[in-house]
């Protein structure tokens, strides 16, 4: 009768233990998860975030836009061949580094632009 | 009963069994007491956990809105991943893109209280009327559209309402960040992202399945400078319309290509069927002294004579019941360059008379006029050509009458005729290899040679000196064509047009332009042909080119290429 009875006892105690094991894995896994899901959502978040300011950021440097607010605010013009000075024309070692590389064009050039420019974009 | 009776006959056995049974049913207890007393502590515990371990981890509003996005978080990287892919120009600037957005419906069966709900909502969308909503969320319907794409603000404000029956979706949307600058090639799409025209169309499986951009040919500043220039054109001469292509003469990438009028692909609803319309692709028109380019090619390439050769133009040519005139009437005796520089249709003809129809006709399929182009793009005119082809459709052809010809096809013609003669096709698509077959020689480099001083001079010394640009050694050729209104040649409707290469020499791009029906004005002295419209917005599309480029100009070569061919040019000619 004893015997029976502590032989119950440790098997309550180990079950209780693996229980008490198991219940601590859980937790720990199913904070894990939390922590992957928020990630990952806050990923999707900046993901959708980034899309949106690109196609901003493009929507506002419309090479239109652009010549627009440079004729506006800048005194600046492309350079017409008419206006090339003489002594340039041939030498062309004098001239300004031409700007040939990948994604130089329109998208390259930050421009101050008024508060109701900007709240036109999309 | 055995049991019972058992008892009865043995009353010392009951003695026994019943401390056994006791003790059994002791243990018993026990054993169902400590399981109730285990099930407790594990209770407890998963109390405490939840109240204070994980409590103390996040608060109970992010709990929930966490447990909400795990739900969403898969949803959410399905989505993604079948999000249309972006157009991109070749410089990686974005032409099409989709963006999510958030729509705003009411389930009218779950609002309790629309006049309270009603004006909440009013308060975050004044311009909805109170009114409206009311009626709206009292209709009783099941689906009520409130609005279409609100901001993230104001989808958080409507969460405070806190009202069951304000449900939102989650919708995409095609977004054109360059609005309508790119509308006839990018084409558009349907309210379910399908596409309906242009590459959205031809590439719509593509697209719907690529995860990595579709990069285009184009360059969007090109694109927009050609846009700048042949709008106003088209402003200045009160012209129809028009069409444009700056084409790399090498590969036959488009770098930019325009159709006026053009549409905002946003908007699709007012938009009509002449703004859809894509002239550059789905016009075939006649293109008028442009073909010179190609009979004159075909002529020194087919014949082998010399520049030298001369043709009788003092005389208009007659043919049965037709009459050749000149428009440009020099009446003398004209070599090639002459006949060339000066537009004449008499000498041209003469030359394709020499040639031959079937020459002709072949050497224009060679060139891929006279088929339905083969494009990344299926919105293509099938050029029209005479049927059947009689003599005097030799001689109308040889300067672009009685056969017609897409813009783009015009401008793939000229640049298989200045690069040296090899084939190229207009494509828009930029691979990581170009797909160029120097194998297939339409004409030959000596040829391809002369074309291109030919059209330096005509440039220099002839009808298309309003192309010129200071330093960039531009040739071209001027087109007019009349319309035919109800069957006959109506000279007040033109299809005026310039193709310009540049530099002649080594050409890298042609530009086309094309413009329908202008009127002439006072500058122009009320001319409205293709000299004096078209050639002067190629030359400042050509200026925009070198300058977005930075292609330096060169003066010290001008006066080499093409000298050598004044030789064969009588000083009366010029002026």
């Amino acid at each position: 009768m004893k015997g029976i009875r502590l032989r119950t006892f440790v098997i309550f105690a180990v079950a209780a233990l693996f229980g008490t094991a198991l219940l601590h894995t859980s937790q720990r896994v199913q904070h894990a998860e939390d922590v992957l899901a928020s990630a990952q959502e806050e990923l999707a978040r900046e993901q959708e975030t980034m899309r949106m300011l690109r196609a901003e950021w493009e929507y506002l440097n419309r090479p239109e836009r652009l010549e627009r607010l440079a004729k506006k605010f800048l005194d600046l013009a492309p350079p017409s061949p008419d206006e090339m000075p003489d002594k340039l024309i041939g030498e062309s070692d004098m001239l300004p580094d031409a700007s040939t590389s990948q994604n130089d064009g329109a998208a390259a050039t930050p421009v101050n632009y008024s508060a109701d420019e900007a709240g036109r974009a999309p | 009963m055995m049991f019972m009776r058992r008892i009865r006959q043995n009353p010392s056995y009951l003695q026994g069994e019943k401390n056994s049974a006791l003790s059994l049913a002791q243990g018993r207890l026990v054993l169902m007491a400590s399981f109730f007393v285990l099930a407790y502590c594990i209770i407890a515990l998963r109390a405490i956990d939840l109240s204070v371990v994980q409590a103390k981890k996040i608060d109970p509003d992010i709990r929930l809105t966490q447990s909400i996005a795990q739900n969403s978080v898969q949803a959410s990287a399905d989505k993604s991943q079948s999000m249309r892919a972006d157009i991109v120009d070749r410089n990686g600037v974005l032409l099409a893109t989709t963006l999510k957005s958030t729509s705003l419906f009411a389930d009218t069966r779950f609002i309790a209280e629309p006049e309270i709900s009603a004006r909440s909502l009013n308060k975050v969308f004044p311009d909805l009327g109170y009114g409206d909503l009311l009626q709206k969320l009292q209709s009783g319907k099941s689906f009520v559209w409130i609005k279409r794409n609100i901001t993230p603000d104001e989808k958080k404000r409507i969460l405070e309402i806190g009202e069951p029956g304000l449900v939102f979706e989650q919708s995409k949307h095609r977004f054109y960040p360059q609005e309508g600058l790119v509308s006839h090639i990018l084409g558009y799409t349907n309210i379910d992202n399908q596409g309906l025209y242009g590459l959205e169309r031809s590439f719509n499986k593509h697209l719907d399945k690529s995860d990595k951009p579709l990069m285009l040919s184009i360059d969007v500043r090109i694109q927009h400078a050609l846009h700048r220039e042949m709008q106003k054109t088209i402003d200045d001469f009160n012209a129809i319309g028009g069409a444009g292509v700056v084409m790399d003469v090498n590969t036959g990438e488009i770098i930019a290509g325009i159709s006026l009028p053009d549409y905002n692909p946003h908007d699709m609803r007012k938009v009509t069927s002449d703004q859809k319309f894509s002239r550059l692709s789905q016009g075939a028109y006649e293109l008028g002294s442009v073909f010179k380019i190609f009979s004159t090619a075909a002529f020194l390439e087919n014949r082998g004579l010399p520049l030298s050769t001369t043709f009788d133009a003092r005389e208009p040519l007659k043919k049965g019941r037709h009459t050749i005139n000149d428009y440009h009437a020099q009446k003398r005796i004209m070599s090639v360059p002459e006949v060339f520089m000066h537009s004449s249709n008499i000498g041209t003809a003469m030359m394709a008379e020499a040639i031959g129809g079937e020459g002709l006709k072949q050497f224009y399929a060679d060139l891929g006029l006279m088929d339905p182009m083969d494009f990344e793009i299926r919105e293509v005119a099938t050029p029209l050509k005479p049927s059947p082809w009689r003599e005097i459709n030799t001689l109308t052809a040889s300067y672009g009458h009685g056969i017609t010809t897409t813009p783009l096809q015009l401008a793939a013609g000229v640049s298989t005729i200045v690069n040296g003669g090899y084939l190229v096709k207009p494509r828009l698509v930029l691979d990581s290899e170009p797909q160029l077959d120097p194998e297939i020689s339409v004409v030959s480099e000596a040829t391809s040679h002369k074309m291109r001083q030919l059209l330096r001079i005509t440039v220099s010394e002839g009808t298309g000196s309003k192309a010129a640009v200071k330093g960039y050694k531009v040739g071209g050729k001027t087109g007019t064509a009349e319309k035919i209104v109800n069957g006959r040649y109506d000279d007040d409707k033109k299809i005026s047009s310039f193709v310009g290469i540049f530099p002649s020499d080594k050409p890298q791009y042609v530009v086309y332009i094309m413009v329908d029906e202008p009127k002439g004005n006072k500058r122009s002295w009320g001319y409205a042909t293709g000299g004096w419209v078209a050639a002067p917005a190629v030359s400042r599309v050509i200026a925009s080119i070198a300058a977005i480029k930075g292609i330096a100009p060169d003066i010290e070569g001008d006066q080499e290429f093409g000298a050598s061919l004044k030789q064969y040019i009588k000083a009366e000619a010029k002026q």
